[in-house]
């Protein structure tokens, strides 16, 4: 099973009962056991996953949910088989995922305000008030401003500031580039920070003759789509 | 698509010589944004999102209605070289369901 669906992102480990634990690394070695096999210490993941027997399976899926339970030996392949199938869950938090998609769509960037709603509320006003840094924010960024129960899981993605955070900028995957204290976004530092941290301005001349280039290369025709930010 | 066609979008506002491609691509001709052109490999216009109409050519920007998607499949037939019809049928599903959200 391991080697049918080891290229589907399958990995089995295997967990030894405490019983017997000192007799496990021979005998894993004399079976070849192609997964790494451990010993539960005090019978810490018997008693978590409340096994009743041995051998006994668990299947956990690609978002790390427990899916299946105490599944019998002849299931075991089955099982596996309907969650391998399954796609794959989006990598990026949900908080994120409709500016990501939109940033990707437009070749913008995603700015994320922290903190609470009242001092957003003011940074935003402030940027409406400046008529470039306006500009700037609706041409270039997608907005997102999470609630405290989204801003606190995403903090590992921008592990640096805590408190003194005010603004983070993302790449369009998700991917944080920039990021910015309330102190740094007073007077001018506001409008430079976005001027900063906007994408790249691409040349379209540029664009166009990769366009027909790559057209001539692979014997393809070009279609081109002429738009704008709003 | 990706098939058939290298895509390529163009922001005429951000882009640094956007309005300049855009005037060659698209020469005196208005009818707004989005606008959508198909050339060849040397930039020869095969045909445009400017939909033949009673009053003239009229441009059919984001298709959305059943005329508007019917003009965009009729760019794509004319000028597909290994799309199959199973291709242009997902496309045609792919916009009425696009449709179908805007009206919600």
């Amino acid at each position: 099973m391991s080697e049918r669906f080891a290229d589907q992102g399958l990995v089995i480990i295997g967990v030894h009962s405490t019983r017997g634990g000192e007799n496990a690394a021979e005998f894993v070695q004399q079976q070849g056991l192609p997964y790494p096999v451990a010993i539960d210490i005090d019978n810490k993941t018997t008693s978590a996953y409340h096994i009743d027997g041995f051998p006994d399976y668990y299947l956990i899926d690609r978002s790390g949910k427990v899916r299946v339970a105490d599944l019998a030996n002849g299931d075991v392949e089955r099982a596996v088989a309907v969650l391998i199938a399954e796609p794959a869950p989006p990598s990026i938090h949900p908080a994120l995922a409709e500016a990501s998609r939109k940033a990707q769509d437009k070749r913008k960037r995603i700015l994320v305000f922290w903190g609470a709603a009242e001092r957003q509320n003011e940074l935003l006003a402030r940027m409406n008030q400046l008529p470039q840094a306006n500009r700037v924010l609706s041409n270039e960024f997608e907005v997102v401003r999470p609630d405290a129960v989204a801003q606190a899981e995403l903090l590992p993605l921008c592990p640096s500031i805590l408190e003194e955070r005010a603004l983070s900028v993302l790449d369009a995957q998700g991917n944080q580039v920039a990021e910015a204290i309330w102190s740094e976004l007073e007077g001018p530092g506001l409008e430079a920070f976005l001027k900063t941290h906007k994408p790249q301005t691409l040349d379209a001349e540029q664009l166009w003759a990769q366009a027909l280039k790559q057209a001539q290369r692979e014997n393809k025709r070009v279609l081109v789509h002429l738009g704008a930010p709003w | 698509m990706a098939k058939d066609y290298v895509l390529l979008k163009i922001d005429v506002e951000r882009d640094l010589h956007g309005e300049e491609v855009a005037t060659k691509l698209r020469g005196e001709r208005t009818g707004g944004i989005p606008w959508i052109v198909i050339t060849d490999a040397n930039g020869t216009e095969l045909v445009a999102s400017d939909r033949p109409t009673d009053k003239g050519p009229s441009n059919i920007g984001c298709p959305v209605s059943p005329e508007e998607r019917g003009w965009f499949l009729s760019m794509l037939q004319q000028t597909q070289q290994r799309m199959a019809a199973e291709g242009l049928a997902t496309i045609e599903r792919e916009l009425a369901a696009f449709a179908e959200t805007i009206r919600h």
